[in-house]
């Protein structure tokens, strides 16, 4: 079946036909499969909780928005205000479905053998993703800094973001120097321990989905 | 067979950090290289692990490893050859778990799949954390992750072996069970170099031993080593005088437990931290001194009670405490908020909670005994290591909060500003009547001018009237 590249390239595709198109039955055949298989493959329903919040105010947002102050007829308005809701949603839930049982890792490792991702690129995202726990913990200590000397650092002071900045710079160069210090060079060949192999089932389903969202897009009247 | 070193200038910024040093690595040898922090000791071991020019510095001179110069060799071919095992554990690890990181450092030398599972588990065996394998890095202590760090360059196959302090964040057992874990590797071959501030524990196991010394190695005779390893004198302290002042509780410790990752660090009954006067708080590496000074400045999570003023600190409103309360940080850049010298001066000289002690003539005559004058556009990020130092803990004592902590003050200072900066702390404690608490390993100049003493020990701090110099 799909591999990580193949499902990335399963989401860009659907995520792009639906910008491109106005169907409200197909957004809504997209996010009810969307959610069922969230649903079968047993993820927490905290986290599918979590979606559905994530989701609400963008949702509402852009449907209220085009349906209250859309160019067209009240029949228009309200269509076109829930084509975009529901496009909302769809983005979400492909995006959950994406990463859904899938870590950073796999995702990039599999993105860097198929599609000769830079191994440099790879790796600098996954440092990064590493580092965000003690990010959290630099800036209350940057603001403790602050305080410290009677300043009062507010998310909105460059401050704050240049010696966020500073942290950054000294653990990217840290990193750096323990990755050349494995033996990790730009652009130098290596081996995979793993493989990610794009399988031809994959494609043949991913074919068969995207006709099938021709089909729905065809018989869809609203 | 040997890393060899010849007239090796390494220099920042056009300041030569070591100068003309030569220098010869063998296998089969534990070498160990000593000097005060800031002396240049990273700068050397990176040096010879190449990793200049590529990340800072200007190098002159050559650096040969089994008559190749290192600078010809991709960093692959380094890797097979010379390690470097970093200070700080957190930093040298790309991946999140012991298996993944293994993987990417096995892959960057073109191993298949098979070879890559046979020398990760060859080097875990060898280093004893075979079960480690499956473990994620932020559950490990600072020893076990040095471990690790031991065992993924043994996996990469290199021969030489660097250690850049690899115990400062190390318990004493750990350090202990690496020290005999390195003997065992040079015996069977290895060509081992450790830089560490503190002798302890090496000197039945070393083959050699430099100073790191104005920026060139002194090798040690061996016959001298006895004085390094010396016996540390007691020095005790003249009991303070309880009756000219009633004793002020500062902090009141009860039942207070602190965790560094999985490991309990502190699990202490009850004990206070009094007023006005200066305490030293001393214990062995990696025992967990920063992350007491860390929660007592509200940047560690605890659990039990530690009261400030009778309130208790995580119920203090941030602004209120670190209105009265300042905490040295261990790295300098970390405590700086603006870009120039004169920018942060101002910027205290404006906040200062005692500005009518701080007045322009005195701050003037402080920054020339410091020797930090005209240094006023530079930014405070270009300065060197203990002009950062001198400067950081000059902001904080202008700033002069009721209750200052400080963590390794003297860190990278020579001796000509040690003598400084404790006359600066000193002043301002007296005049100011404020309460210091600081952790350092250079107890033998601080003894002169503390009050009191907390010794920590295993999860514990007691008082003690004996200070080990």
């Amino acid at each position: 079946m799909m591999n990580a590249t193949q499902r990335m390239i399963l989401a860009l595709a659907i995520s792009l036909e639906i910008s491109l198109t106005k169907s409200v039955t197909l957004n809504v055949v997209l996010f009810s499969v969307a959610f069922l298989l969230l649903l079968i493959r047993r993820q927490p329903l905290k986290k599918i909780g979590l979606y559905v919040a994530i989701a609400i105010i963008p949702v509402l947002g852009s449907f209220w928005s085009f349906y209250l102050y859309g160019q067209g007829t009240a029949a228009e308005n309200l269509h076109f205000g829930l084509v975009m809701g529901s496009r909302v949603l769809v983005f979400i839930f492909i995006g959950a479905w994406l990463t859904m049982g899938m870590t950073p890792y796999v995702l990039l490792a599999s993105l860097r053998q198929n599609l000769k991702m830079s191994a440099t690129f790879t790796y600098g995202i996954l440092g990064a993703l590493n580092f965000m726990p003690r990010f959290k913990q630099a800036f209350s200590s940057i603001q403790a800094a602050g305080m410290m000397r009677g300043e009062v650092l507010r998310w909105w002071q460059p401050t704050l973001y240049f010696k966020a900045l500073v942290h950054a710079i000294k653990w990217s160069k840290n990193l750096a120097m323990a990755m050349t210090s494995h033996g990790f060079q730009e652009g130098a060949s290596r081996s995979a321990y793993r493989d990610y192999p794009m399988a031809k089932s994959g494609w043949v389903l991913i074919v068969l989905i995207l006709i099938a969202l021709q089909v729905i897009l065809f018989f869809s009247r609203y | 067979m040997a890393i060899t070193a010849r007239n090796l200038t390494v220099a920042y910024r056009d300041q030569a950090i070591i100068d003309d040093l030569n220098l010869t690595l063998e296998k089969k040898t534990l070498t160990l290289l000593m000097g005060p922090s800031g002396s240049g000791k990273s700068t050397l071991l990176k040096a010879l692990a190449g990793l200049y020019p590529q990340y800072g510095g200007q190098v002159s001179g050559k650096i040969e490893i089994d008559q190749t110069a290192i600078a010809t060799l991709k960093a692959n071919e380094r890797a097979k050859r010379v390690a470097l095992l970093f200070q700080n554990p957190d930093d040298q690890f790309a991946m999140p778990t012991v298996r993944e990181e293994f993987i990417f450092a096995l892959e960057n030398l073109e191993l298949d799949k098979d070879e890559i599972d046979q020398k990760t588990a060859w080097a875990l065996e060898k280093v004893g954390l075979t079960d480690f394998i499956d473990r994620s890095f932020v559950t490990l202590s600072g020893g076990e992750m040095q471990k690790v760090a031991l065992a993924e360059v043994l996996a990469l196959g290199a021969d030489y072996l660097l250690l850049d302090e690899p115990f400062a964040a190390v318990d004493s057992q750990s350090r202990e069970d690496l020290q005999v874990l390195l003997q065992q590797l040079s015996q069977e071959g290895y060509g081992i170099l450790v830089s560490d501030h503190d002798p302890a524990g090496y000197f039945d196991k070393i083959s050699q031993f430099y100073q790191l010394k104005e920026k060139a190695l002194v090798l040690v005779p061996e016959n001298d080593w006895s004085q390094y390893d010396y016996q540390k004198q007691t020095v005790v302290l003249k009991p303070a005088a309880e009756s000219d002042q009633a004793q002020d509780t500062a902090y009141r410790f009860d039942n207070l437990r602190i965790q560094n990752g999985e490991r309990l660090v502190l699990d202490q009954d009850i004990l206070q931290i009094f007023a006005a006067g200066i305490t030293l708080l001393t214990g062995p590496n990696g025992v967990g001194k920063s992350s007491v000074l860390k929660t007592l400045a509200r940047l560690h999570r605890y659990e039990g009670s530690l009261t400030y003023q009778e309130q208790e600190v995580h119920a203090w409103k941030p602004r209120l405490y670190f209105g009265q309360v300042g905490l040295l940080f261990q790295s300098a850049s970390d405590q700086f908020l603006n870009i120039t010298v004169d920018e942060e001066l101002d910027q205290v000289m404006a906040k200062s909670h005692h500005a009518d002690f701080w007045t322009k003539e005195i701050l003037d005559q402080w920054l020339s005994d410091l020797h930090l004058t005209g240094l006023g556009d530079q930014s405070v990020y270009t300065l060197s290591g203990g002009q950062q130092k001198k400067l950081q803990l000059l902001l904080m004592l202008i700033m002069a909060p009721q209750v200052l902590f400080l963590d390794e003050p003297l860190a990278g200072l020579d001796e000509q500003s040690v003598a400084v900066v404790l006359n600066l702390i000193q002043t301002c404690q007296q005049a100011l009547g404020l309460t210091i608490l600081v952790v350092s390993h250079q107890t033998r100049d601080l003894v002169n001018i503390v009050d009191r003493h907390l010794r920590y020990e295993q999860t514990a701090m007691a008082y003690q009237e004996e200070v080990l110099v």
